[in-house]
């Protein structure tokens, strides 16, 4: 079994298109409301990111360290937290935790990052066909 | 979930042009809220669409993202 995503195409540069890894998944933190958002699978972030704002709707717990973090886009401030995080599809439907860093900055996207998102599944960025495969390890 | 997987397929097809660097909230297979502001889209859009499933989504600027 696998969970396959087509590639969003959105729009980019002068009326030129962008495809993106990027899958719906459902947060869920210490409120009552669960959020369904769209995130970024990103093999080059170290760990997974949200925005402030989303972080708050949440009730996540803010009041854990604070850390600079470092993109292509320069320095941020961030807190450290965590989030259960639900992945769905037919009959498929994998639950956990993964650490998360809160971004100070509303306009930042959220981002799946490496740390404890990637070892869960065997990711293929097919991008011939615009999509993104994963595999959940059994083991 | 079925509601749900609606809206992502809305999401998937949807011409989201005129929403760059603005977050989006999808309900009903449509584009119900949009802004920079992320709690006050998440408001108006329980306002909205009280009881739904409903879908958060950033549309990013133009040009190239390197993150």
């Amino acid at each position: 079994m696998a969970l396959i995503y087509h590639y969003k195409i959105l729009p980019g540069k002068k009326g030129s298109k962008v495809k993106t890894p990027s899958i719906p998944v459902c947060f869920k933190g210490n409120s009552n409301l669960k959020m369904d958002v769209i995130a970024l699978v990103d093999s080059g972030a170290d760990c997974s990111v949200i925005p402030k704002g989303l972080a708050e709707v949440l009730n996540l717990d803010l009041t854990g360290p604070k850390q600079d973090s470092f993109g292509f886009g320069g320095k941020i401030e961030c807190i450290e937290s965590d989030v259960s995080i639900t992945l769905r599809q037919n009959h498929e439907e994998h639950e956990f935790k993964i650490p998360i860093l809160v971004s100070s900055d509303d306009s930042c996207p959220i981002i799946l990052g490496r740390n404890k998102f990637f070892s869960k599944f065997k990711i293929t960025f097919d991008g011939k066909h615009e999509k993104l495969i994963l595999k959940k390890h059994t083991v | 979930m079925a509601r749900n997987d609606e809206n992502y397929s809305a999401y998937l097809t949807a011409n989201l042009e005129k929403y760059k660097g603005k977050w989006i909230i999808l309900c009903d297979e449509h584009v119900i809220a949009s802004g920079e502001d992320i709690k006050k889209i998440v408001s108006e859009a329980q306002e909205k669409c009280p009881d739904k499933k409903f879908l958060l989504a950033r549309v990013p600027e133009e040009g190239t993202m390197i993150l």
